[in-house]
């Protein structure tokens, strides 16, 4: 009996062991069916889509912004009602019930696309009805506030998110951020569970850009450039505004634009930034860099003198004319050529510097070539190769048979505003990654050396002159401050055959301001005016408009001039000493009218009244009151004390 | 109470000590259950304020833009842009400043 026990008890003990073992062997040894089974059972994978980063202006303000939406599928097997159902969702969705009856209608489509990137309350509404064989995937909507501001800069993005166009698709790795998918715990109703103490809260985000634009300056420059566009009647207008110091990019503009919230309506051509995708032969613009380079090259002094022909200057079978038959000249200075934008002045100086210097010259300011800018679609525009005929040399040297794009031009000029250093122009000032908080700070990148401090310097001057006395750019002048910048003229070549377009310019003005301590400098251009065509007849008064809303958005003082404005270099202008080259440079600017030594009469004036006929009289003003003047005191009549105070008493 | 008796009850301590602590290690999983649902359940609440933050974010920013601006100026205050004959350049040569009745600052 007792081995009967004992064999029992034997037999139970392997039994157990056995099914300990078994157990044991299933917890502790790895099986990849098993483990795939039990993760099916209680793992759930939630995918978290990741938000892409916003664009926003140099103050923080939203260019471009990406809003929480869902996308709405179905499975039609499963919808019970599909008529219902079609026209339940078609009312919610605003669209017609046949639309959404014909996506749902075929039972062996297991998959469809109701709507994508419906709002956030549209489907909050559809989860109310609790309809069977209906899914809704999270997804973001790009969304562009500012409609048609900087589109052709900013870009789009597709469905999918996926950037298509513009900063959009320069900056698609670093928007888009990365999905993430969490393999969670879920319970028996398929709910996340907690885990390790974490629950997913936060979403994945791209990284934030934040550009150079002052948005409230680039609504100007575009508001002024649709007006432009509609008082000449052009077919395009283009602009660049940038920061003279660093090439920082603070406006750029290409007309027509389109809607970034809706880019199929608009036709590929409108959709190109073509300020910095498109070339055109600049025209008298390019004076500047020719007269930069012979001054560089010391081929030519400021003060040379050159004999313009009188208007026709032959060269082999070709006769280079001025612009305008009454725009002849005679023995005028080299400054005078550029002043006056001679063709001719301009051709003897190319002539002089010969093909290889004024190639070199002009790919040195960045022409031919691209600057490495962190825009897409850069062109490089065209500069033939040697040798140059004697003609090409001429007809170069004031801007045709060459192209440059607005970007370029402006940024060429940006080299002789900043004292000669041509930097490359950028648009994003920083990238921040909002995970992690590191930001990463574009540094100014200094290309090359161009033209020494001097000449620069003299050619800002020079280029002062341009808006002064009898110049061809006065039209861009601002008031109280001092101006540099030349026009340009230049005819619009055929886009199929050899030749020019009849009737065809493409007037522009490119300068800086202050011209004594440059800030901004600004290109802007009018393509294929109907009415009026010259640089300074379309483009100065936009290039003037602009300015003056660039200098007083920023602070920048307007200026009394004096010694301390003045350049130190002498710029001698034929037989005029240096004293009068200043007079001349900045005729109508300074300040002519006498030192008041008494108090006029300035009863019943407003303040506005008396600020103007006091403007740069070096008089304190104190006002007690508001209205218009009641009394001032010293009296009318009676001499300034020596400080010069003047005491408004002002009555409603 | 005499060690005689201590000792008879130790086996229902035992037990007793057994059973409450898999009562215990029960409760505290159902708890941690219970609050893991509340933390879902803010969690979506917030996510669900982040993203109406958003979408006011979005509203301020088409607000705010410098067309609904310029339109609203220009249409319900009837204002006009600045010509440049109303602007007045002051220079470092002019200098203000308001004064009160009794010609103090």
């Amino acid at each position: 009996m007792k081995s009967k026990i004992i064999t029992l008890f034997i037999f139970i003990c392997v039994l157990w062991s056995a099914l300990i073992f078994r157990a044991a062997y299933l917890q502790f040894v790895p099986h990849e069916k098993l483990n795939a089974l039990q993760e099916k059972q209680f793992q759930t994978v939630v995918s978290l889509p990741s938000r892409r980063g916003s664009i926003v202006d140099r103050n923080g303000k939203d260019l471009a912004m990406s809003s929480p939406t869902y996308s709405i599928y179905a499975d039609p097997k499963i919808i019970e009602d599909r008529k219902a159902t079609a026209k339940l969702l078609a009312k919610i969705l605003k669209e017609n019930s046949n639309v959404v009856y014909a996506k749902i209608k075929d039972k062996s489509k297991r998959f469809v696309w109701i709507e994508r990137l419906v709002s956030v309350s549209q489907v909050e509404e559809i989860k109310t009805f609790k309809i069977r064989g209906l899914g809704f995937v999270e997804e973001w909507k790009r969304v562009y506030p500012n409609d048609q501001l900087l589109a052709t800069t900013l870009g789009f993005v597709g469905k999918e998110g996926q950037g298509l166009e513009g900063l959009e698709l320069f900056y698609d790795e670093q928007l888009k951020g990365e999905s993430k998918k969490v393999s969670m715990r879920k319970d028996a109703r398929g709910r996340p569970l907690i885990q390790d103490g974490m629950l997913f809260t936060e979403t994945p985000q791209g990284k934030e850009i934040k550009l150079t634009i002052d948005s409230d300056l680039q609504y100007f420059v575009e508001t002024e450039l649709k007006q432009a566009l509609i008082k000449h009647d052009a077919e395009g207008a283009y602009a660049v505004v940038l920061d003279a110091k660093t090439s920082a990019i603070r406006a750029i503009a290409s007309l027509p634009s389109f809607d970034s919230n809706n880019p199929a309506k608009a036709t590929p051509g409108l959709r190109r930034n073509r300020s910095v995708t498109d070339t055109y032969e600049p025209g008298s613009t390019l004076k500047t860099f020719v007269i930069a380079q012979a001054l560089e090259e010391k081929v030519y002094q400021a003060n040379s003198k050159i004999w313009c022909e009188n208007g026709a200057f032959r060269i082999g079978k070709r006769v280079i004319r001025e612009a305008e038959a009454n725009h002849s000249q005679g023995l005028i200075s080299v400054s005078e050529v550029l002043a006056y934008s001679s063709n001719i002045g301009t051709s003897k100086i190319a002539l002089k510097l010969g093909d290889e210097k004024l190639r070199q010259g002009l790919m040195k300011f960045g022409f031919g070539q691209k600057a490495g800018t962190d825009l897409p679609g850069e062109a490089k525009g065209i500069i033939l190769n040697l040798p140059w005929r004697d003609h090409l040399l001429a007809n170069v040297s004031f801007g045709q048979g060459m192209t440059a794009s607005p970007l370029q031009m402006a940024n060429a000029y940006a080299a002789i505003a900043n004292g000669g250093v041509l930097n490359a122009p950028h648009i994003v000032e920083s990238i921040t990654d909002l995970e992690t908080n590191k930001t990463t700070t574009t540094e100014t990148k200094q290309i090359r050396r161009v033209i020494s401090e001097e000449t620069a310097q003299q050619m800002r001057l020079m280029l002062a002159s341009v808006t002064s006395g009898r110049g061809s750019g006065v039209s861009a002048r601002v008031e109280g401050y001092i101006v540099g910048g030349k026009t340009g003229t230049a005819q619009k070549v055929k886009s199929e055959g050899r030749g020019y377009i009849k009737g065809g310019y493409i007037g522009s003005f490119t300068g800086f301001i202050p011209a004594n301590d440059p800030q901004y400098v600004i290109y802007v251009a009018l393509d294929y005016p109907k009415k009026g065509y010259y640089g300074s007849q379309v483009a100065g008064p936009l290039f003037s408009s602009i300015a003056s809303y660039a200098v007083r958005r920023e602070g920048v003082a307007p200026e009394v001039l004096g010694e301390k404005n003045i350049s130190s270099v002498p710029v001698a202008q034929s037989e005029k000493t240096e004293k009068e080259v200043e007079q001349f440079a900045y005729a109508d600017l300074n300040n002519t009218t006498a030192t008041l030594t008494t108090v006029p009469d300035f009863k019943d004036l407003s303040i506005r009244e008396v600020l103007q006929k006091t403007a740069n009289q070096n008089i304190k003003l104190k006002m007690i009151g508001r209205g218009k003047v009641e009394q001032t005191q010293p009296a009318a009549g009676e001499a300034f004390g020596d400080d010069r105070t003047m005491t408004l008493i002002l009555k409603e | 109470m005499s060690s005689e008796h201590v000792r008879q009850l130790k086996p229902f301590l035992s037990v007793f000590f057994v059973i409450s602590t898999l009562f215990t290690v029960v409760f505290l999983k159902m708890e941690e259950r219970r609050m893991s649902y509340v933390v879902l359940k803010n969690t979506r609440e917030f996510k669900k304020n982040k993203e109406m933050k958003k979408q006011k974010e979005i509203q301020l920013a088409k607000l705010t833009r410098p067309q609904l601006v310029e339109n609203t100026a220009k249409q319900r205050l009837t204002l006009k842009r600045a010509t440049q004959a109303q602007i007045i350049h002051l220079n470092p040569s002019v200098s203000l400043s308001y004064l009160n009745k009794e010609g103090r600052p």
